[in-house]
């Protein structure tokens, strides 16, 4: 298993505010799956990616990605972490708004020591023409792309998608998801996509549902119907 | 709504305590400076001003030679003046210093006293402020003055001696040496009649003016007022009359001389006249006489050359009477000849005579017989017989030569009686032979001189025919004398009469332009011209300068600092105001909300800056120095209203304002606008970054992005480099003058004399120092101008020879921007004359204002006396009578007065130095946290990416190192042109010149200290990265 997610737990405040946000939540993922977290507001999906991506901590369980242990790890290790092998997608991209696409994504190239193509990935994601152009020139997909882009430009192996299409429209998002397909495709990156659209559960290897921080249900969909045929 | 909004303005207060107190911190900071600089700078001139209208400070004061007479004090009263004796006494004190005692005043200059009470006794006194405490003196003290002890009963101060200088022309004060003192008129009396002062009794009065009356019209009536030269008391004056007198007396006499020779002369003439009539009848006689001898002088002619005749033949007749000596001589010779044979026949005869008889021939036999053992006994009768025989006719024959021999002896005799008496014979011819041509030579020689005489007698009776001829023309020569003299004499009495008149018109004339009588005044000093009053004013003015300047460009840059701010806060809380737009609050509620944290901050960072610059603490840092060094009443807070709005209304005022264009430029975008926290739109055309790696292309798209936080960062740079430069420049003027003041001052001493002698004392070099003014920035400054002998060795060699050339020091090409070439133009106030000069050069001079001219055109550009000199520069100590001195400066005074400009400057610079650093450090560290903020998704973002925190440092806080170090490059030497520009107005009533060069090791101090600066900062702000997490970007998720 690349990813091993084993009884996790977290909560917030204390005394009356105290609230348990992740109950115990234990999966596993396998290289080059694609997964999908659902659930409604306030279920815990993205304080477990934040805990996988090792933005947040946990109180207790284990996560172990490709064997290793990550809970626990000091700040710079978690760094680290993240910087060897993890990409994030947001729903509002988080583009650098001073910089261009190119220097978006460069952020990125920067930490690989094997960068992917920065011109084939900006030919892949469709923004050769647009490289120079800063963020706020762009539309939201193209946003995406780029914040998109700059996940994969080094080439992590597990790829965090918090909400990627959230702030999409829905010929957008499809785009985006068609995207992140091909990504999978290409590189064999494993993806951990957090939403709320349940159309998305349709493409993906696998689907972890969430309710009040527990998994409510996960399976593995045996037929996958590729991003370009999702409706919603 | 607007308590709710109160309520979130005091949370933000408390959230960014750090932010608002470092802004806080610098408007206090700036107020402070500010207030501290000008409020101490205008307590003091306020209470210098204050005290003297309340001790009635002079108007003026001047100098007289002789106390005014009583009808000129009335008359002066009369017209307005109140006047008051400043009469004053030196005395030498024990320990080297000088104390100046003056009496007790009444009306002008009251002595304000800091304790104690006045002097009232004879043996009380009250002692100036700076001299007690150099010489710790208190009240209840006794010092010992005059042989006399006195008690302190007071310690205080007198408007008239602000700038305690013993001499106005003095650079600077010094409490250890010189202090005035004041006592009761008793005790004065006492001490003036102790006679034990250093010279004579100065008289000064002080006067105020009523309405109406100038002091010009005072000058011009005490100007009239003369003094009889033996009236005054001082010894040197008296010499100094005579002097001045010297030359009218010797006209006097002179004229008097002259119109007693003419007198004379007319007797002469008349004299002449009737000795010329008797030489005329004199001549006459003489013509007479000469003619009779004329006549008589023919036969003598005659006579003469009879005798010549006579003469000749007379020596013919000689020459025949010689004879020749020859034969005598010969026979003299003969007889010398004859002589010597008969002496020989003489000898021979005796010889003859003298051998034997008949017992020698005897003898002679027996000798020989005996030779052959034969006895004449034994020979044979014949042979007895022939001897026998023999022996007779020896015996005859000897007898017979005796008779020859005896009458050879009396011949000889004969012959030697011959001989003697031919030599007595040669001897009379040789005299004879003489005699007779001595003879022949008296005759030869005879008729030569008589020739010669017979000459002279033609030659007479030529030159008697002349003399007659001359003495004809004398004669009428002496008619036409007598004739002159007569008219001659009748002249001379008109000679005289008219001398006599010249003499009254003279004396007239002397009477009327060359008075005997001279100024009693010796000098007029209005209050505004007098050094030692208000200086403190004067030297507190730079302060105020400084701090007004200071204070402005501080209060713009917390105007752009705050402008930052307001900036910062509404682009952070733009969906939060969209939201509250949305929900229908006001654009004014929202403007009040956003203005009242800056408004507020900078009220009371105001109020509480000018507080601490009005507390002692910011008085006694700025004007401290000013109240040890001068002698003025303790400074008491005066707060100007100006100065108070400047420090409490300004800083809320410009904050209000800068916030209100600020948050209504940003509250004019809509609510949704605002909601979706919509940046500005950046122009499509921004060039790409090329060639660039991704780091500096990070970096120069950060500084990009926050260019108005780095600009504020820069406007802070600049703003703090020019206070520091400010600081600086006051340190650099200070060593350079110290330094160029101990270099330049060649001479131990100098001598400014009120009384010069005649000549020069030895080891001394003179010189003439004229001080006239020139006005700069509205401060007349005075500029001395000193005539200097070629050879003077304390000075530098300068080119200017002619009266209307001059040479300027580089002090006063520096202060007012003078170069060779151009014309200095220089006012006489006194005169109400101008001079203008050509300046010849600029030569290296840094010790107050002066230019140099040669002495001699200077003397004759001033009108002076060929010898005129009233200066005395020497390396040693000169015997030179203290009464005839103005002062003496010494190399360590001029010194000392530089060293006291650093003493008094230190707090500034200080000061300006460290609010400099707090400045920049507050600003920076201000700007640089707003960037970190206003990047702190971006920060988070890159945390999240997995950047490590020294990355993150390089991309978000490296590049404004490159900021800081390359603005400090241009910005460094800016700042420091642009103060160079402006500090000399700052120092426009300061008499030095403005080097304000600093070596190249503070110009790399100064970067040395920005770099530190920001590494400071860049240490404290990287524990905000640090602390900046993921979390950020993920509470933006929705």
């Amino acid at each position: 298993m690349y990813l091993e997610v084993e009884n996790i737990k977290k909560s917030y405040g204390e005394g009356g505010s105290y609230v348990q946000v992740l109950r115990g939540i234990s999966t596993q993922l396998r290289e080059g799956q694609m997964c999908v977290i659902l659930g409604p507001s306030g279920s815990g999906k993205s304080t477990l990616l934040n805990a996988i991506g090792g933005l947040d901590t946990v109180d207790g369980g284990s996560i172990r990605v490709d064997g290793k242990e990550i809970t626990g790890l000091k700040p710079d290790a978690l760094s680290d972490y993240r910087r060897d092998s993890i990409g994030f997608v947001f729903q509002f991209y988080h583009l650098i708004p001073n910089l261009t696409v190119r220097e978006n994504i460069e952020v990125c190239q920067y930490l690989s020591p094997v960068p992917l193509s920065l011109a084939e990935l900006l030919e892949t994601l469709g923004l050769s023409s647009h490289q120079n152009k800063f963020p706020a020139q762009l539309s939201g997909g193209q946003q995406q792309r780029c914040a998109l882009a700059r996940a994969l430009v080094k080439n992590p192996r597990l790829l965090l998608c918090d909400e990627p299409t959230g702030a999409l429209d829905s010929k957008t998002a499809k785009e985006i998801l068609v995207l992140l397909e091909t990504i999978n495709q290409k590189y064999k990156t494993t993806m951990l996509i957090v939403t709320h659209n349940d159309a998305i559960q349709h493409m993906v290897h696998k689907v972890i549902q969430i309710r009040d921080g527990e998994i409510h249900r996960e399976y593995e969909n045996e037929h996958r119907i590729p991003a370009a045929d999702l409706e919603w | 709504m607007q308590k709710l909004l109160l309520r979130r303005t005091l949370r933000d207060l408390k959230a960014n305590v750090l932010r608002y107190l470092a802004l806080f911190l610098l408007i206090t900071l700036a107020m402070f400076l500010v207030i501290a600089c000008v409020g101490s700078a205008q307590s003091v001139t306020g209470t210098v001003n204050k005290k003297a209208a309340a001790n009635h400070l002079e108007d003026g004061q001047f100098g007289v030679f002789t106390p005014l007479k009583e009808d000129t004090i009335r008359d002066l009263q009369a017209m307005g003046v109140v006047l008051e004796e400043n009469f004053s006494l030196d005395f030498s004190m024990e320990e080297g210093s000088t104390l100046r005692v003056l009496k007790n005043r009444r009306k002008i200059n009251l002595v304000e006293l800091e304790t104690g009470r006045p002097a009232a006794n004879p043996n009380e006194i009250v002692l100036e402020r700076i001299y007690a405490a150099a010489h710790q003196l208190t009240v209840g003290d006794e010092i010992t003055m005059s042989g006399n002890k006195y008690t302190v009963t007071g310690i205080g101060t007198s408007p008239d001696y602000d700038h305690c200088l013993q001499n106005f022309s003095d650079i600077s004060s010094d409490g250890r040496k010189f202090g005035t003192a004041f006592v009761s008129d008793a005790a004065y009396r006492a001490l003036l009649e102790g006679g034990k002062m250093l010279r004579s009794e100065e008289y000064r009065y002080s006067y105020r003016l009523e309405e109406g009356v100038t002091s010009m019209e005072l000058k011009d009536v005490l100007l009239e007022q003369t003094i009889n030269p033996e009236e005054g008391k001082d010894l040197y004056l008296q010499e100094m009359t005579s002097e001045l007198t010297s030359g009218r007396n010797s006209l006097t006499n002179g004229m008097k001389e002259l119109s007693d020779s003419s007198g004379k002369l007319q007797e002469a003439m008349a004299e002449l006249a009737e000795g010329a009539f008797g030489l005329k009848e004199g001549i006459q006689t003489v013509s007479d006489s000469l003619e009779k001898l004329q006549g008589r002088s023919g036969n003598l002619t005659s006579g003469s050359s009879q005798v010549l005749s006579a003469l000749k033949e007379l020596e013919t007749a000689s020459e025949k009477l010689s004879f020749s000596t020859d034969a005598m001589k010969e026979l003299r010779s003969a007889s010398g000849e004859l002589l010597e044979g008969m002496a020989a026949l003489d000898a021979g005869l005796q010889e003859l005579s003298g051998q034997g008889g008949e017992e020698a021939y005897d003898a002679l036999i027996r000798q020989s017989l005996s030779q052959y053992n034969l006895d004449p006994s034994q020979l044979s009768p014949d042979a007895q017989l022939v001897l026998t025989v023999s022996q007779a006719y020896l015996s005859e024959v000897h007898t017979r030569l005796k008779t020859a021999a005896e009458s050879s002896s009396s011949l000889l005799s004969s012959f030697q009686n011959f001989d003697v008496a031919m030599d007595s014979l040669s001897e009379a011819i040789e005299d004879l032979s003489s005699g007779l041509v001595q003879f022949d030579q008296a005759v030869s020689a005879l008729r030569e001189e008589y020739e010669n005489l017979d000459k002279g007698i033609g030659a007479y009776t030529g030159s008697l025919n002349q003399i007659y001829e001359g003495c004809r023309k004398i004669s009428d020569g002496a008619e036409t004398l007598k004739e002159s003299a007569a008219e001659l004499s009748g002249h001379g009495e008109e000679l005289r009469t008219g001398t006599k008149d010249l003499q009254d018109e003279t004396q007239k004339l002397l009477d009327e332009y060359f008075p005997v009588e001279i100024e009693n005044l010796t000098d007029f000093v209005q209050a505004e011209d007098n050094p030692r009053i208000k200086a403190a004013n004067d030297d507190v003015a730079i302060n105020i300068n400084v701090g007004l300047a200071a204070g402005l460009i501080v209060l713009i840059l917390i105007t752009y600092v705050i402008s930052i701010f307001v900036i910062h806060s509404i682009d952070q809380e733009s969906a939060m105001i969209g939201a509250l737009y949305a929900l229908g609050v006001t654009r004014k509620q929202l403007m009040l909300h956003y203005t009242m944290l800056p408004v507020f901050l900078c009220l009371f960072g105001g109020i509480l800056g000018t507080l601490l610059g009005y507390s002692s603490l910011g008085r006694n840092l700025m004007a401290g120095d000013t109240a040890a060094y001068y002698s003025i009443p303790a400074v008491e807070p005066f707060y100007h209203p100006g100065l108070l709005g400047y420090g409490i209304a300004l800083p809320p005022l410009i904050a209000f304002m800068v916030s209100r264009i600020m948050i209504q430029t940003r509250l004019n975008r809509s609510a949704l606008s605002l909601l979706r926290k919509e940046q500005p739109q950046i122009k499509a055309n921004v060039t790409p970054l090329k060639g660039l790696r991704f780091i500096e292309s990070f970096q120069l798209r950060q500084f990009l992005r926050e260019r108005k936080c780095a600009y504020a960062v820069l406007a802070g740079m600049f703003v703090s480099l020019l206070i520091l430069a400010l600081g600086l420049n006051c340190l650099s003027l200070c060593l350079n003058l110290q330094e160029q003041n101990r270099a330049d001052t060649q001479f131990t001493y100098l001598y400014q004399y009120k009384y010069p002698t005649k000549t020069v004392p030895e080891g001394g070099c003179a010189a003439y120092a004229e001080g006239l003014k020139k006005e700069i920035w509205g401060y007349n400054m005075e500029v001395t101008i000193i005539g200097l002998d070629q050879d003077n060795p304390f000075f530098p060699k300068i080119s200017s020879r002619r009266k209307n050339e001059i040479s300027i020091s580089s002090a006063v090409a520096e202060k007012f921007d003078l170069t060779a070439g151009d014309r200095l133009i220089l006012s006489d106030e006194v005169e109400e004359k101008e001079y203008g000069f050509t300046v010849k050069e600029i030569v290296p001079y840094s010790v107050g204002l002066c230019c140099f001219m040669d002495l001699e055109g200077m003397r004759t550009r001033f009108g002076r006396e060929p010898d005129y000199y009233n200066s005395v520069y020497a390396d040693h100590a000169l015997d030179i009578d203290k009464g005839r001195l103005v002062g003496v400066t010494t190399k360590t005074d001029v010194e000392k007065s530089s060293d006291i400009f650093i003493e008094m400057m230190t707090p500034m610079i200080t000061m300006l130095t460290a609010v400099s650093a707090l400045i920049f450090l507050i600003v920076l560290y201000q700007m640089m946290k707003v960037m970190i903020d206003r990047s702190a998704g971006s920060i988070a973002l890159m945390k999240i990416f997995g950047y490590r925190d020294r990355e993150i440092r390089k991309l978000y806080l490296d590049g404004n190192f490159l900021l800081i170090a390359a603005g400090a490059l241009l910005l460094i030497p800016l700042a420091k042109v642009l103060m160079d520009a402006l500090y000399p107005s700052f120092v426009a009533n300061v008499a030095c010149g403005v080097d304000l060069s600093w070596p190249l090791s503070l110009y790399l101090l100064v970067y040395a200290g920005i770099l530190i600066c920001y590494l400071l900062i860049r240490s404290l702000l990287m524990r905000r990265l640090k602390q900046t997490t993921p979390a950020e970007v993920l509470k933006d998720r929705e």
